[in-house]
């Protein structure tokens, strides 16, 4: 018998296990019978651990640490506010127990999945297959596979999360040729992959995503519209009035899928009604992005929608009606739904379980890596070493020579992203390349960039005379936090000296008013007809007091008279949207 | 680099479609990824070669450096190819403007006054798109020729059609990235 090797899924809000079985990928249960596992600990202070259903019953009373995914492998110094809110500057959680990172709180929950699927099996589970967010960078996957060593599991690999999806979607149709884009929308990660599969070779051409982006977001916007309505100021919430306003907000977003209007209930707060028309109108943003995502990875497919056979959708978030409806919008056909939400993931971590295991013979994955890897130029520009989408494992060389005769040694920083300024993008790290002593431009020193099967980085220098290869560490690119937080209280502080200044009022005023009075003018032209007679006045009239504050070079009243003339405009806007809308996708 | 089409078990000759080479980087896949019991050198040369072959510009310059004739990046180029040089400068330069502007625009009417020009610039987009691929296609045609007649004898015009394929895919690319960026524009994300 070949050794086993577990699939798993760790989901930002729930997690499952899964193993082939007589070549079916199948979910492991607990004692209760679930095949989904919340993604949530709790710390008591005798060292005590509970993990899913059972911490779960003990949110809204005490301390639990839910969606810690969205922190894993990240530094302080790239959390919004509520997030840097909830830990310390190391990225920790203070908990009964101590200080807790993320990946030590995702490892109990691994250690709970390991105990599940070791206790199902009844064998010692070792080694495991877990999913990520396509779109993790570097760090993000590393962390996550440092929390499967913590909890005593060998991750053999780490998949995307849409290509498992895929995975689970194509293993009985291995014997088709398809296109098919995956649409991965869960609690924290939004990913989308394009894949083509032919003859069970399952080849990811292009994937797009955003990791902050799901629903723990659209439970935030449900939390916020209901506060607005009760007048209730929710940023002075403590930790555990806002987790019951959470908990309640995922309730009514759950219900807001099966019906059209659901009350948002708190206990001596209030309540009010939320309706689904309301909830969808919020958001809008949130789809803007996500169609931004679809757009971005049918582009660097070079596909049209036409050319896929189906886009499959996976992730809690899918079964929002207006979800499902933007994906029909974009992709110009009905969803394929046949794949379960919330269990796909998993099994399709244990179909490549099974591949990696010699179980699975008719498939293989060729996998991408998602974000484009470079290094910081001269200028501080991206010089990309190895584009994104390119099928992994993969490998550049890049050479260095000394640019000075006394040169012994050059920094390099290692940056992934697609931006064109090397500041725009996530830093991986920085490492020192070593020189001989030699004549300007003499020493060389070869360095290559790996990227192996798990999507993670390593380098290595060769000494182009010696041939010798050397690790290099990539030092973790940490910001020294204390100097992160002076430089932003120094550029805070320049800010305010200006706040008082009615020349700077006056300025930023002046550069909307200039932006905004040529397109009012174009705007009436194009759209005038539609107006009424009275709103063409009110817009005539704030426009005319713009154009008089402009003279008058005062600030504040240039300020308030372009707020006026932004707000009278309003209608305008809009319908110059849905006529632009409507014209863009009409055709294609 | 080594011979690519021996590396992916196919015959020698410039006039192969996509598809061809897509096949055989499966099958050759099958064998050499580590998954499947290979060598991770193995499948990483294999896949590099696999590139090389789907691009046509590539392809060519490999064909003419295996008869080890010179090749000049710099020597001339189809003036079919050179006139649609404008044309797509153009309107990726336009894609810029309209991105630099949407990024500063401070108002919502000035945002959707300026979005009223994307089905606009979308189209431009994919007319010079189209002509990009058309102009690509022509210049395949001649391929089966080369085959045909010898890569050592027809190796400079081969030489000026690789140029002139090399400007094309560079410029598809250019134009599919203005085009993410004019979504990314619209719909932010990312």
């Amino acid at each position: 018998m070949s050794e086993v090797i577990v699939g798993i899924d760790l989901g930002t809000t729930q997690s499952a296990v899964g193993v082939m079985d007589s070549g079916f990928p199948i979910l492991l249960a607990d004692e209760s019978g679930s095949v989904l596992t919340p993604s949530v600990v709790w710390y008591g202070g005798n060292g005590e651990v509970e993990v899913g259903q059972r911490a779960l019953r003990r949110a809204g009373v005490d301390r639990v640490f839910a969606s810690v995914k969205s922190l894993i492998g990240r530094r302080y110094d790239e959390l919004d506010e509520l997030q840097k809110k909830a830990v310390s500057e190391q990225v920790t959680f203070s908990t009964a127990s101590g200080e807790k990172s993320p990946e030590e709180i995702s490892a109990e929950i691994l250690k709970e999945l390991k105990a599940i699927a070791s206790e199902r099996l009844e064998i010692e589970v070792g080694k495991a297959v877990v999913t990520v967010p396509a779109y993790f960078n570097d760090a993000q996957r590393a962390a996550t596979k440092r929390a499967g060593e913590l909890a005593g599991l060998e991750v053999v690999r780490i998949v995307s999360e849409p290509t498992a999806a895929a995975l689970s979607y194509g293993l009985d149709r291995l014997k088709e040729s398809a296109r098919v884009a995956v649409f991965d929308l869960g609690g924290g990660t939004f990913d989308v992959s394009i894949l083509e599969m032919r003859e069970g070779v399952f080849e990811v051409v292009a994937t797009a995503g955003d990791t902050h982006l799901g629903g723990d977001d659209f439970d935030e916007l449900l939390l916020r519209m209901a506060a607005k309505r009760l007048s209730i100021e929710w940023e002075g919430f403590d930790g555990l009035e806002r987790a019951r306003w959470h908990w309640e907000a995922r309730r009514v977003k759950h219900e807001l899928s099966l019906r059209d209007e659901v009350v948002f209930r708190i206990p001596f707060s209030g309540e009010c009604v939320i309706s689904r028309g309301d909830f969808e109108l919020e958001m809008s943003p949130f789809l803007d992005r996500v169609e931004g995502c679809c757009r971005r990875a049918l582009v660097d497919a070079a596909m049209e929608v036409s050319e896929l056979q189906a886009v499959v959708m996976v992730g809690g978030s899918s079964r929002i009606p207006v979800v499902k409806e933007r994906v029909e919008a974009v992709f110009e056909k009905e969803p394929d739904l046949s794949q379960h939400p919330d269990e796909a993931i998993a099994r399709g971590a244990a179909i490549q379980a099974g591949v990696l295991a010699g179980t699975v013979r008719e498939v293989l994955l060729l996998d991408v890596t998602p974000l484009s890897l470079g290094i910081e130029t001269m200028g501080g520009l991206m010089n990309v070493l190895i584009p994104r989408n390119t099928t992994i494992p993969c490998k550049a060389g890049e050479m260095f020579t000394n640019a000075a005769d006394s040169q012994r040694s050059m920094k390099v920083r290692v940056l992934q992203g697609e931006r064109e300024l090397a500041v725009d993008n996530w830093e991986l790290g920085a490492f020192e390349v070593e020189f001989q002593e030699e004549r300007k431009g003499k020493a060389r020193v070869g360095v290559e960039f790996r990227i192996d099967s798990d999507g993670i980085l390593s380098v290595l220098a060769r000494d182009i005379a010696s041939a010798q290869d050397t690790v290099i560490e990539v030092g973790s690119a940490a910001v020294d936090v204390a100097e992160a937080r002076v430089e932003k209280m120094v550029s805070e502080s320049v800010e305010f000296a200006f706040e008082d200044m009615s020349a700077r009022v006056f300025e930023e005023a002046r550069l909307k008013a200039e932006e905004l009075l040529p397109a009012v003018e174009v705007a009436l032209v194009q759209l005038g007809g539609h107006l009424e007679t009275e709103e063409r006045q009110v817009i005539e009239k704030a426009r005319d007091g713009v154009v008089s504050a402009i003279a008058s070079g005062n600030g504040p009243s240039l300020k308030a008279a372009v707020e006026e003339l932004d707000g009278a405009t309003e209608t305008l806007a809009a319908m110059l949207v849905d006529l632009a809308s409507g014209a863009l996708f009409s055709d294609s | 680099m080594n011979d690519p089409f021996e590396i992916l078990g196919l015959s020698r000759g410039v006039a192969i479609s996509a598809e061809r080479i897509d096949k055989a980087y499966r099958e050759a896949s099958r064998r050499l990824h580590p998954d499947s019991g290979g060598e991770g050198e193995d499948f990483q040369e294999m896949a590099k070669a696999a590139d090389l072959l789907k691009s046509p510009s590539r392809r060519l310059r490999w064909a003419i450096e295996s008869t080890e004739s010179a090749w000049d990046g710099r020597g001339s180029v189809p003036t079919s190819v050179m006139d649609l040089f404008s044309p797509v400068a153009e309107v990726i330069q336009k894609v810029d403007q309209f991105a630099l502007e949407r990024g500063n625009s401070k108002s919502a009417l000035g945002r959707a006054v300026l979005d009223a020009r994307v089905p606009e610039l979308k189209r431009e987009l994919e007319d010079v798109l189209q002509s990009v691929s058309d102009e690509e296609a022509d210049l395949l045609r001649a391929f089966e020729e080369f085959d045909r007649r010898g890569w050592l004898e027809l190796a400079e015009q081969m030489g000026e059609v690789a140029r002139g394929l090399s400007f094309l895919e560079k410029w598809q690319g250019e134009i599919r990235a203005a085009t993410g960026k004019l979504f990314q524009a619209l719909l932010g994300g990312i």
